[in-house]
């Protein structure tokens, strides 16, 4: 068998395809929430794909700011060719444009047709939502320092991602389409892992989704094992060769990423 | 047909605007330009795309959803197959009891043409009948009632193979007026970040690179100060007799506060009811720590949350001796120190800590007891949710 990519693997469920639907028809960004590990980012590429448009991804960080995603102007590298230029150097100092490069939402609206991921919002400063407002709802930006306008003439599609680890501006949330991710059920789940192994033992198979519905169900665990989680115990599981039968859970780590849920369960 | 719906959404404080109306309407009519028909869950799904934005509402969502659309679940085909599957497993758990003897009886047959006979006459809430969809009585529509053939509509069962999602109301424990876990208590407790600078200014390099490439190489050296969080929390808490009821959420705000790490300083203690001269450091009330000390050691800008329900005997609060054993101890000092009355030494605090709020973990209905006024009046109090905490810090912080 050869090696899936993350995405080829991925099942889209009914729901989530509406919800892009939806976002398409209406020309919103689609801002989807979910527990971690639900498979928010894959489903981006997973579009890209199957459309076959370009992506672009824009992974926010804490330290993000609303105009990287943009363009950034490299002053830095405009000044070092001005200090010691060649003259290839020399002529490319005259033009401003050279050092402008655009970031992803700013590549995408120039494309226009395309796929566009911001990728864990709720990372970067509460205010940050708001500093795009109106970049999302024209989709259109200008470049100060040429006075360029940058404007999509189709909407891209674009797909915004969140973790709750903050509340998102009111602001923000009117101009979006949401979607939640509701945690799989156990039959959406073992479509996901038939996808994913397609030659997996049936009985390991249930036994292995037994369990971690089971842990998913105990109160006292604190970080719950997620969909990737899940994934990456088969793939052990199978590489191991390891038997599900003795009642233990062979390998937790691959489940349990809190010392003390570990714990209860070695 | 639509806009009662999207009145009915802002009704129950779902934050939808116009846009977001117009958005819905514009799926709407796009979705039935490519079929004929929607069924009943595309529309509730294809509302909640567009109308709610946020996890939190989508429980007031299926409310409304069903108040609105609810009575037409029935009368589509599917809806009906559920029924009966529903009803066939009713059957099953047919039990004898003889105070139902009275209750009307209908074969399944039967009582689905009564249903369907109810859903179309039935026109307001009938609670405790024996006739009409409701809860309690002997009806056999509804829930919370004995019936022994009827159905069970909304409330809990084990069984149930689930009519439609919006009725299963699974996400209840998403409301934020409602219920409290770690991760929302925590989430709350963030906003208790004053960041400040303070401290030495320190050479910032890549703004100072940044600046200086913009000037043109002109060098300009940019310093700044970095943000440090000042807040300095103390969390007292009630414990045992009347609050045992509410340990849970007790310690899921105290398992949230204590997972957070950004306060220059977290206390937490302890009483039962009410503190008179002492606190305690440990849950099991046997490490003391006196009030005296307690003034002497936590500056004055120290922000205190106190957690209880407020509700005790009068007397606990208004006169002294409120410990037991206090009042057989051997030493003086504590006797002394015991005819402290509760009130007063609250009153202190609240003099020497301004900045304080009551958590309190009882419904609001229930706060015109004495003793929860009586604390109330001299500690603003909040109900203990996620909304409740949310107001109270803003409270603190001011």
């Amino acid at each position: 068998m050869t090696e899936k990519s993350l995405f080829e693997s991925y099942v889209l469920s009914a729901e989530l395809e509406e919800a892009v639907e939806i976002a398409t028809i209406t020309k919103r960004p689609l801002l989807i929430r979910g527990e971690p590990g639900t498979g928010k980012t894959l489903l981006a590429e997973f579009l890209a794909d199957k459309k076959k448009l370009p992506l672009y991804s824009w992974h926010i960080k804490s330290t993000s700011q609303a105009k990287e995603g943009l363009y950034f102007y490299d002053a830095v590298a405009r000044l070092n060719d001005s200090r010691f230029s060649s003259e290839e150097a020399a002529e490319r100092v005259q033009n401003i444009e050279n050092y402008i490069r655009l970031g992803a939402l700013g590549l995408a609206f120039e494309k226009g047709d395309a796929v566009v991921l911001i990728d864990e919002i709720d990372k970067a400063d509460i205010e940050f939502p708001n500093d795009l407002l109106l970049e999302l709802d024209r989709m259109e930006f200008t470049i100060f320092e040429t006075n360029r306008k940058i404007s999509a003439k189709v909407r891209p599609l674009t797909i915004i991602t969140s973790n709750n680890e903050k509340e998102l501006p009111d602001a923000f949330l009117r101009r979006c389409i949401f979607h939640y991710i509701e945690f799989p059920n156990r039959d959406f789940m073992q479509t996901i892992v038939d996808q994913h192994f397609p030659d997996l033992d049936k009985n390991l198979l249930l036994r292995a989704l037994d369990l971690f519905y089971h842990l998913r169900k105990r109160d006292e665990i604190k970080k719950k094992p997620s969909t990737s989680e899940l994934l990456d115990w088969i793939q052990i599981l199978v590489q191991m060769g390891a038997n599900l039968e003795d009642g233990r859970i062979p390998y937790a780590g691959a489940l349990l990423k809190n010392e003390e849920d570990y714990r209860i369960f070695n | 047909m639509f806009i009662p719906f999207f009145y009915a959404i802002r009704s129950k404080g779902i934050p939808a605007g116009t846009g977001e109306f117009l958005n819905f309407l514009n799926a709407i009519h796009s979705l039935c330009e490519k079929e004929s028909f929607i069924g009943l869950d595309r529309l509730y799904r294809v509302g909640r795309l567009c109308l709610v934005k946020d996890i939190k509402y989508y429980d007031s969502y299926d409310l409304v959803f069903l108040e609105i659309f609810g009575s037409l679940t029935f009368t589509s085909e599917s809806a009906l197959k559920n029924l009966e599957a529903w009803l066939a497993k009713a059957k099953k758990f047919l039990l004898d009891e003889e105070r139902k003897k009275n209750a009307p009886k209908y074969d399944p047959d039967r009582l689905l043409e009564e249903l369907k006979d109810r859903l179309k006459r039935q026109k307001e809430r009938h609670d405790g009948g024996d006739t009409w969809i409701g809860t309690g009585g002997t009806s056999p529509f509804g829930n919370s009632g004995y019936n022994e053939q009827g159905i069970r509509i909304g409330g809990e069962a084990g069984n149930r193979t689930g009519i439609a999602v919006w009725q299963d109301r699974k996400f209840r424990p998403y409301r934020s007026d409602e219920v409290l876990d770690t991760r929302k208590i925590q989430l709350a407790l963030k906003y208790l970040r004053i960041m400040k600078k303070e401290g030495r200014p320190e050479l910032n390099i890549p703004k100072t690179i940044q600046r200086t490439s913009d000037n043109g190489g002109d060098l300009e050296l940019i310093e700044e100060k970095s943000r440090k969080n000042n807040l300095k929390v103390v969390l007292l808490m009630d414990i045992g007799g009347s609050m045992t009821p509410h340990a849970n959420k007790v310690s899921q705000l105290f398992s949230a506060a204590n997972k957070i790490q950004h306060f220059k300083e977290f206390y937490s203690f302890y009483f039962h009811n009410i503190f008179s001269y002492e606190i305690f450091e440990d849950p099991y009330l046997r490490k003391s720590y006196p009030i005296s000390k307690f003034i002497r050691k936590f500056r004055p800008d120290t922000r205190i949350i106190y957690v209880g329900d407020a509700w005790m005997a009068p007397y606990e609060l208004f006169s002294s001796s409120t410990n037991p054993y206090a009042f057989h101890s051997t030493r003086n000092l504590q006797k002394e120190e015991s005819r402290l009355v509760g009130i007063d030494s609250l009153q202190e605090m609240k003099r020497r800590f301004p900045n304080s709020v009551w958590l309190n973990p009882e419904p609001e209905r229930l706060w015109w007891e004495t003793t929860i006024q009586a604390i109330g009046d001299i500690i603003p109090m909040y109900f203990l949710s996620i909304d409740g905490i949310q107001k109270a810090i803003k409270d603190l912080l001011d």
